[in-house]
């Protein structure tokens, strides 16, 4: 009984000191920016599975522009196949960064992109309807993309299915066919 | 006479041959075309007006508005069904962005509730939040947490400018 008492006790204080602040978060803010971007706005940040990459939103040039860096370094990589569709919006990054999807425009118009960074292609999707992408994210595995935006005036979500357009990325140690409930390592 | 027919079919030949060149060429500048996932997209056109998704694993968490109010969902996939979330919806707050781990445990939150502009990590099986304070003193606005749960990215306004942090989640 009394061990009991005592379990509760510590639970409650452990619930209680939780429950109230951020006791033991380790905090840092995302590696450095550069210093030709001409301001310090980072935005919409998106991280890879396990944190090795970010991708987030600069200002260069007077655009919104797609920054890639891997972490904690903050080294940044190239994309010179989307500066043609900038500005750029709304990054998401499958587990290992292999896939990069993001909003870009094209002709006045929004356009969803997926660039495989292995082999550098890069994949416009032809939106079935009358779908305005604003924002995206990505499976981590790259099997899935959710869309948000707007048709006929209706905000929505829609998830698309892509499996045949893309071969999955998956976390490290991790065969084929063992996706449906990935345990992360 | 066989000379004609024989230039007949071959100009019929280069005009389905030239036809199909035409497509695949028209095909690759529109783009290629997802599937989309029906029977999900009829269930969260069920939900209600909905934004700001995030996928993970078999999860999509999203934050949807039913009878004028905004809240979060959090769906499988797979069978379509949303999944309970005790605790994280209250009448009072605003629910502004949401992040959701590869396991589905865990879920990363921004909302506003009673004036202020709140971070928040919820764990399922606590059926609890922990409010995370930023430091320096900022204001949260889009969330992302890393598929395998242990770390977020967030947006803060600080001094006039967007800023992102990278936070741990023990």
């Amino acid at each position: 009984m009394r061990v009991w008492v005592k379990s509760l006790f510590l639970l409650a204080i452990t619930l209680s000191v939780v429950g109230c602040g951020d006791f033991g978060l380790i905090r840092r803010r995302a590696g450095p920016a550069g210093l030709a971007l001409g301001g310090y706005d980072r935005e919409q940040p998106a991280l890879s599975g396990q944190g090795e990459w970010l991708a987030s939103v600069v200002e260069r040039h007077g655009r919104q522009t797609l920054m890639m860096q891997a972490q904690p370094s903050g080294a940044e990589v190239p994309l010179p196949s989307l500066r043609r569709f900038a500005p750029h919006d709304s990054p998401s990054l499958s587990w290992n960064g292999r896939y990069l999807a993001l909003v870009g425009q094209q002709g006045g118009k929004s356009r969803v992109l997926i660039l495989d960074r292995a082999s550098g292609r890069l994949l416009p999707l032809q939106l079935p309807g009358d779908l305005q992408p604003e924002q995206l994210s990505l499976a981590p595995d790259g099997r899935r993309l959710a869309l948000a935006g707007i048709t006929r005036g209706r905000r929505l979500v829609q998830v698309f299915d892509l499996a045949n357009l893309i071969e999955p990325d998956l976390p490290r140690g991790l065969a084929i066919g063992t996706m449906a409930n990935p345990t992360v390592p | 006479m066989i000379k004609r027919g024989w230039s007949n079919k071959g100009l019929r030949l280069g005009l389905v041959a030239g036809g199909m060149g035409a497509l695949v060429n028209l095909t690759s500048c529109m783009g290629s075309v997802p599937q989309p996932l029906f029977p999900l997209d009829r269930r969260i056109e069920e939900l209600g007006p909905s934004r700001a998704p995030s996928l993970a694993g078999p999860w999509l968490a999203l934050i949807s508005n039913r009878g004028g109010r905004d809240q979060v969902v959090l769906l499988n996939v797979e069978d379509q069904r949303p999944v309970p979330l005790p605790g994280l919806n209250r009448p009072d707050a605003q629910p502004l962005s949401v992040g959701v781990e590869a396991k589905g445990e865990r879920l990363a939150l921004v909302r506003q509730l009673e004036g202020r502009t709140e971070l928040l990590v919820y764990r399922r099986r606590l059926m609890g939040s922990q409010v995370i304070a930023m430091n320096p003193p900022g204001v949260p606005r889009r969330v992302v947490l890393r598929a395998d749960g242990r770390e977020l990215a967030v947006e803060v306004s600080r001094d006039g400018h967007w800023q992102v942090d990278l936070i741990a989640i023990p």
